[in-house]
């Protein structure tokens, strides 16, 4: 099993807002789509999942509503707002930024690769 | 969403939050299941995982809400749980707040609204009012020709400056009786000064008040509505004014507008009788003017000054050293009046006292509850609790305490003050009753201060102790000494205070029984009096005047039910003018000479109005001729300005003319003292609030241009009121009267504003009593119950119903005592104040003292015994299950 937990520091909620770009989706769906894109790597608990979800409902950068799912209940389902977008586009950006730095960083030191 | 929406949804997003986690779980489950897995597995791991769904919950729940305000939240639900456990002791202690500083605010709304009072007027503080002082002082108003240079050379104020000047207005022949009003004489811009417009029609142009123009008046709406029923058709009415002059009416004022503050006409300034040829020191005029924003009143004199300097120069016999005074109009206007009503701030300082009694009350509540409770601190300290969480709680419950109070407090006085503003017309002109932000703000810390010092403090106190203390004494604790000392000091200082206040209430009770026992000298029944006013135009000379009082009152004896008739330049209980006493015995009186009040009576005034005489005799009909120039005098005056021996055959000296209002006062002229001898001493009456000295001056040496006609019937006074006007219209049809009042209710009109100021004292006094005895009362009562064991113990070993009685009636008494022997010093410190305040108080009354402490002994006691008597009646086996 591979390792899933060492998300760093606030990319949970990048990766949420990511996912919840692509349209609207409810909780259970998000985690799913993380676990499948990830390949596995990135399996969120519903300890860490909804408290994320709440936090960026909070902030103003999700919004939900309560719809008929294919279960034939009423599942909440999360969408962007034009903050979450902008949000998402900036964190993004600084996120690649970040990641290819990183890169050049350790390439040097870690040989080919 | 806004945090308080998600404060109210709290319920609604508990059960979305548990909705969605659930939706959750369902799906994994159906997932895994499908996916081959088995149901209970895929449970026991996902709580592995996620620890179960109520921690998960408690972390979103964390997200969502600011946690000061969520433990905010459970504070005041906890203080309101403890508040409403001791249901009937905080609503006791809520209410007694509430009810002091409800009346602690109206009786300072009702101060207030009496003190300052303001015109309905645009920015009414920016109006300045000018009147001139001369070099010895003395004050006055602005002559015509002074007004007109002012007015020409004035550069500061905000558009032209203007003149008024007061005086009796009667309005006839227009199809209804003449009658008389107060009136004014207003320049052309008086009511753009004001900034008022009228309702109907148009105030007057400077056309208008030129000399030689035709004659228009302005009338309030109240005589619109009284005399002209209210038609729209009063425009351009032909009126006659002052029996004399025709007038058209051309405007309305709007309600409420009576500038300056009962006048009911308006003419223009050139309408005034004699302005024409006004001399340069005669100074009937005030002069307003608006000041811009940027000017104040210190602009306005520096504007001034130059002015009448110049005039001085150019007019040294009449202008020399006369400068401009110069003051807001609102304050002038207030000053004038407020003075005399000093007295009123005592009910206010007697309802402050009532509110330190109340917050005595609510500290021993407090008190008590702070060392019930020093358990509960211990343990919540003991299990974690910070200081700061505890300390934070207590805050919050005085906090609710006090808001509640304070809601109430304002609630009730808002209710006391609507329903009292309501009917009748208001006691004084611009008497406005209304709430004050910065007293309402003022309360709202008292309450606040009162709650926390007394709550927090003893909180903190117990807090401070040592948890293990706390936990030691176990639930049994007894009071602490410490809060016991507190509060039977609180219990002696309430007792103290309300001594001082009931018997302040007594005294001032005393006071003005002892006015009322005055009034019996005076024959009210069966009497009616009205005011006449003779035109100086028709009735120029004094034997004019007599001769039509001798016709009228032919006419009147020859009315049936008409037993007398006479005149006097006042009635009683109504005001009347005062003249400086230059001399007594050929012993020149103090500088500037005291004014005396005078009123001028024919003879048969101490049979008809006043009971006779003390001394000496009534006036003859010859009095008052040259060579009979006599007086009557007073009691009071007697023993304040003659003392010992004989006042009959003494001289004095008096100076006329009387001034009656202070803004009106013309400057003295060179009028010679009268020298008059005492032939008679009258008892004392009231004239206008309590006996003063006074000089009776015989009716036919001058004769009066306004008198006061009052007549006796015999057969009820109805029909004679008609056969008045008819008497009087016969003689002369132009002649208005003033209001018809007889002679009772004048006594009772007088008697309307002291007796308001008693009654509110009483009633304040009534609630001191009140509030200390439900504060005994409560604290007794919180003993017998605290030491309900120890009773039921001592009764089980065979203690006596009034042993177990005496231990708490021990602590009444205490208490008692100790409040009378502060309370009668304070009580005397409070009568020695009422003395100062009201003349003829006395500060120190045995009697009133002895009622009071009995009252409050009585009240104490049963505020003792109710308690104690429950504590013998305790069942030993049912008390001792209690706890």
């Amino acid at each position: 099993m591979p390792d899933k937990s060492d998300l760093p520091q606030g990319t949970l909620d990048l990766l949420i807002l990511q996912v919840v770009a692509a349209g609207s989706i409810h909780g259970y769906a998000i985690a799913q789509r993380l676990q499948l894109i990830s390949r596995d790597v990135v399996q969120v608990p519903q300890g860490s999942l909804y408290p994320a979800l709440h936090r960026l409902e909070n902030r103003g950068l999700l919004t939900a509503d309560w719809k008929m799912s294919d279960t034939g209940r009423e599942s909440k389902f999360y969408r962007l707002t034009p903050q979450g977008r902008k949000q998402l586009k900036a964190e993004a950006a600084s996120w690649l930024r970040l990641t290819e730095a990183i890169e050049l960083i350790l390439k040097p030191a870690g040989g080919s690769r | 969403m806004t945090w308080w929406r998600r404060v109210l949804r709290r319920r609604a997003l508990e059960r979305e939050l548990d909705a969605e986690l659930r939706d959750h779980v369902d799906r994994e489950i159906t997932d895994r299941v499908r996916a081959g897995e088995s149901e209970a597995d895929v449970r026991r791991q996902m709580r592995l995982t996620s620890g179960g769904l109520d921690q998960v919950k408690e972390v979103c729940r964390d997200v969502r809400r600011p946690p000061a305000l969520a433990d905010l939240a459970a504070d005041v639900r906890f203080a309101w749980r403890i508040l409403a456990r001791n249901g009937w002791a905080t609503a006791g202690a809520i209410l007694t707040l509430a009810l002091a500083m409800g009346v602690a605010n109206t009786t300072f709304i009702s101060t207030y609204a009496t003190l300052w009072r303001d015109f309905p007027f645009e920015r009414s503080d920016r109006i300045a009012i000018m009147r001139t002082a001369d070099g010895r002082g003395r004050e006055a108003g602005v002559s015509y020709p002074d007004f007109e240079d002012w007015r020409r050379d004035a550069r500061v104020f905000d558009g032209p400056a203007a003149a008024f000047a007061i005086g009796t207005i009667s309005l006839g022949r227009d199809g209804a009786a003449p009658e008389q009003f107060d009136g004014l004489y207003v320049s052309a811009d008086t009511f753009s000064v004001l900034r008022v417009k009228p309702m109907l029609g148009r105030d007057f142009s400077t056309a208008d008040d030129r000399p030689g123009a035709e004659a228009v008046a302005v009338i309030s709406s109240n005589i619109w509505k009284s005399r002209y029923a209210a038609s729209r058709d009063v425009l351009g009415r032909k009126v006659t004014v002052n029996g004399v002059t025709p007038a058209t009416i051309v405007g309305v004022m709007p309600d409420g507008i009576r500038f300056i503050d009962f006048t009911d006409v308006w003419l223009p300034l050139a309408q005034m009788p004699g302005l024409a040829a006004q001399r340069r020191d005669t100074r009937p005029l005030m002069m307003i003017g608006r000041l811009p924003d940027d000017a104040d009143l210190d602009r306005v004199r520096a504007d001034l000054t130059p002015i009448a300097a110049n005039l001085a120069v150019a007019h040294p016999d009449t202008n020399k050293d006369v400068r401009p005074l110069v003051n807001s109009l609102v304050e002038a206007y207030n000053g004038g009046i407020a003075l005399t009503e000093s007295a009123i701030f005592v009910p206010l300082l007697a309802a402050g006292f009532v509110l330190l009694i109340a917050a005595a009350n609510l500290a021993n509540l407090l008190l008590a509850r702070a060392a019930y409770r020093s358990r509960e601190i211990a343990i919540r300290l003991a299990i974690g609790a910070t200081r700061w969480r505890i300390v934070r709680g207590l805050l919050v419950e005085s906090l609710l305490l006090a808001s509640v109070a304070w809601v109430l407090a304002v609630g009730g006085s808002w209710l006391a003050l609507t329903l009292s503003t309501s009917p009748g017309a208001p006691p004084l002109p611009y008497w406005r009753l209304k709430m004050d932000v910065r007293l309402l703000g003022t309360l709202a810390a008292i309450a606040l201060v009162t709650t926390g010092l007394f709550g927090l403090g003893p909180a903190l106190y117990a807090s401070r102790r040592a948890t293990a203390d706390g936990l030691k004494e176990g639930g049994r604790l007894s009071t602490p000494p410490t809060v016991r000392r507190w509060t039977h000091a609180l219990l002696v200082g309430q007792f103290a205070v309300t001594l001082a206040l009931l018997n302040g209430a007594g005294l001032t009770a005393r006071r003005f029984f002892n006015f009322y026992a005055l009034d019996r000298s005076v024959q009210t029944s069966d009497a009616l009096t009205t005011l006449i006013r003779l035109p100086a135009q028709t009735y120029a000379t004094r034997d004019q005047r007599l001769a039509f009082h001798e016709q009228l009152k032919a006419r009147l004896l020859s009315v049936p039910g008409v037993t007398a008739s006479t005149v006097a330049s006042a009635a009683p209980f109504s005001t009347a003018g005062r003249r400086p006493l230059t001399s007594v015995d050929g012993r020149p009186t103090t500088d500037p000479p005291p004014d005396v009040m005078t009123v001028v009576v024919e003879p048969a005034y101490f049979q008809t109005v006043v009971r006779g005489l003390v001394l000496g005799a009534p006036f003859s009909e010859l009095d008052g001729t040259p060579g009979r120039e006599v007086a009557i005098v007073n009691q009071r005056f007697a023993s304040v300005y003659l003392g010992a021996g004989n006042p009959i055959g003494r001289r004095l000296e008096i100076r006329p003319p009387a001034t009656q209002r202070t803004y009106l006062r013309e400057a003295d002229g060179p009028v010679p003292p009268v020298s008059v001898a005492i032939v008679g001493v009258a008892p004392d009456i009231r004239q206008v609030r309590d006996a003063v000295p006074m000089v009776y001056l015989p009716f036919r040496a001058e004769a009066p241009a306004a008198v006061a006609l009052i007549v006796r019937g015999s057969n009820g006074l109805g029909p004679v009121v008609p056969a008045v006007r008819d008497a009087v219209n016969a003689i002369d049809p132009d002649l208005a009267l003033g209001v018809v009042r007889t002679l009772d209710e004048l006594r009772d009109r007088s008697r309307a504003y002291p007796a308001d100021v008693a009654s509110q004292f009483a009633k304040i006094g009534g609630l001191a009593l009140v509030f200390s005895g439900v504060g005994l009362y409560s604290a007794m009562a919180y003993a017998v119950r605290r030491r309900t064991q120890e009773i039921a113990v001592r009764m089980a070993l065979g203690a006596q119903a009034t042993q177990v009685s005496w231990l708490f009636l021990k602590t009444g008494a205490w208490v008692i005592s100790a409040g009378v022997v502060l309370g009668v010093p304070a009580a005397l410190v409070v009568g020695r104040l009422l003395q100062n305040t009201f003349v003829g108080t006395e500060a120190r009354d045995p009697v009133t003292l002895i009622v009071t402490v009995a009252l409050l002994a009585i009240v104490a006691l049963v505020a003792s015994i109710v308690p104690a008597r429950r504590a013998t009646r305790l069942e030993p086996t049912t008390a001792l299950r209690i706890e």
